[in-house]
């Protein structure tokens, strides 16, 4: 039940993930490695769905033959590994063309052969369970089984390769775990192609295998492959809320001055792009807005707060509440039509790496004391 | 009573700006593919690029106008040499984001190629490459096109060196990398 309950998992998280690259490039339709990548994991997709047992027996049935969702299912492994190939070479040189592991040609060979070998199975009972190890001892499931895994285990070598090699490369922490995750995923998905040979070659000699259950070890394999790979949708996630309550914690203040309009279209065009976009749309608002409202801050009101115990920062900036109290006073004097009498000869907000953490801070601060701000 | 028309009135509206926004949003992605975003970004590099592409140069000028406009791009005739110089000004009492998106703001316009409407037109000699164009509303398409340019470089923009000292070609392989996981903007090459 609960391997019932993985393996659908699992496939939910491939389509979503499917769902997400398509948005993708249907964003940006001339990127060859986003196309690239939506054809991989439509591959993945499809590959898990076809692994499904109702879909899996349903075929089976549909065709009449025993095992023709293993052929099928092997089939899109390999059309998976063709897939990435754009993948691998925009990763692998910057021109793009040189150095590809198979053409379309070398994948219908193999698709051919693969399916030779199937036919000289001998036929046996429909099962979703691993095909290698079902067929254990068969004659000719180990050359089935190394034609199927010859073309993904390439691939899947030669991007561990990559990842390993830019994994320590990226200074971001962030880029650097996710590089780390993909690495691991690539080796994950190179260790399932050698296990399946490694089955098929132990069952032909009669040699014993080493684990207890070769189907945990190999399912667990293929399910933290896909996983592992697709899981830049999590980070993509994680950082999404981050900017998400950044944008939300910015509203009091955006608000002070837009009152929860929108001012133009800008905002719509922009929100294609993401959270980000709309978080930084949102501060430059502000700043807009806090520009236009420069002639009516007046320096005796910003040094009055500072008197007031809305101390100084060490930056030289007065503090948050401070300055989300003169922002307000600043509104009703352009509401009354009073010009500061000496303007504030720099921008209210710091300069620097924090601009967004000040922001965030006015913003709380409004929040936090609405009518005593005032 | 539930207006079912004006609601599907309105949707068939955001539809249809949804739409155009999407248009415009792959126009101004195609524009900018036409010039390297340096990496990590910074405005003055990116200007030198601009520089190039359109064989003038331009000067950025701090103005304290404290209300309209931010900015303003303007071309100049330089009286002793003849040569066209585009000049750029950005409010200076701003943080520095908010100066760099005013002069990517402006840059954009050059990008675009945008000629001078509106205001300060009486300033304008009436000749094609002489303009004054600024950053003071959102109402013309040309600065919808401009403002969401520059929004695009910003968001898309790693003000951070992504990688440490290497060579050129992993640098620039490690940027693919990080741009594919970040569903970043394309690879800013020429095409």
């Amino acid at each position: 039940m609960a391997a019932e309950v993985v393996r659908y998992l699992v496939l939910a998280f491939v389509w979503l993930t499917a769902i997400d690259y398509a948005i993708a490039w249907w964003r940006r339709p001339d990127e060859v490695v986003i196309a690239a990548t939506l054809r991989s994991v439509l591959c993945v997709g499809a590959l898990f769905t076809v692994l499904a047992p109702p879909v899996y027996h349903s075929f089976d049935h549909l065709t009449g033959i025993p095992n023709a969702s293993r052929l099928l299912a092997d089939g899109l492994l390999v059309l998976l590994a063709w897939a990435a190939q754009p993948i691998l070479t925009h990763f692998s040189y910057l021109d793009g063309k040189r150095g590809r592991v198979a053409n379309a040609p070398a994948v219908v060979v193999v698709i051919v052969v693969m399916m030779g070998f199937f036919a000289l199975v001998p036929a046996t009972r429909p099962t979703t369970g691993n095909f290698a190890v079902v067929s254990a001892g068969e004659p000719w499931v180990l050359e089935y089984t190394v034609t199927v895994m010859l073309l993904p285990a390439l691939t899947a070598g030669r991007f561990v390769v990559i990842a390993y090699r830019f994994s320590k490369r990226f200074m971001d922490r962030t880029l650097r775990w996710r590089q780390h995750l993909q690495t691991l995923g690539w080796a994950s998905g190179l260790g399932y192609t050698v296990h399946q040979c490694l089955i098929a070659g132990l069952s032909t000699f009669d040699l014993t295998y080493p684990a207890l259950d070769p189907t945990v070890v190999a399912n667990s394999l293929l399910g933290s492959c896909a996983v592992l790979l697709l899981s830049g949708g999590f980070f993509n996630l994680h950082a999404c809320f981050g900017h998400y309550r950044a944008y939300r914690r910015l509203y009091p203040l955006w608000s002070l001055f837009f009152d929860g309009e929108q001012k133009g279209r800008i905002l719509d065009a922009l929100r294609v792009s993401g959270m980000y976009s709309r978080l930084e749309e949102r501060r430059m608002q502000i700043y807009d807005a806090v520009v236009l409202l420069q002639p009516f801050i007046d320096r005796t009101m910003l040094d009055s707060s500072k008197c007031a115990g809305l101390a100084p920062t060490n930056t030289g900036a007065a503090d948050a509440e401070g300055v989300a109290r003169v922002l307000r006073a600043a509104i009703h004097a352009e509401k009354h039509g009073y010009q500061a009498t000496e303007p504030l000869p720099s921008s209210i907000f710091p300069h620097g790496d924090d601009e967004l953490e000040y922001l965030l801070q006015v913003s709380n601060s409004l929040a936090r004391r609405p009518m005593s701000l005032g | 009573m539930f207006d079912w028309r004006a609601r599907i009135s309105r949707m068939r509206a955001a539809i249809r700006d949804s739409r155009q926004d999407h248009w415009l949003s792959a126009e101004c992605e195609g524009r900018l593919r036409e010039f390297d975003l340096p990496v990590p970004f910074d405005v003055d590099k990116l200007a030198f690029i601009v520089e190039r592409v359109r064989g003038r140069p331009i000067v950025f000028v701090p103005w304290r106008k404290q209300g309209h406009p931010f900015g303003a791009c303007m071309t100049y005739k330089d009286p002793e040499t003849g040569e066209l110089v585009d000049v750029i000004c950005y409010e200076v009492a701003t943080p520095r984001s908010h100066q760099d998106r005013i002069k990517l703001h402006e840059l954009a316009h050059l990008m675009c190629g945008h000629r001078s409407t509106g205001l300060f037109k009486h300033l304008d000699t009436g000749e094609n490459e002489y303009g004054v164009i600024l950053r003071n509303t959102y109402s013309r398409p040309e600065e919808v096109m401009a403002e969401l340019m520059a929004g695009l470089v910003q968001s898309n923009a790693n003000y951070r060196p992504l990688t440490d000292a290497c060579d050129a070609e992993t640098q620039e392989l490690v940027e693919r990398l990080a741009r594919y996981y970040e569903h970043r903007m394309g690879t800013w090459r020429r095409r």
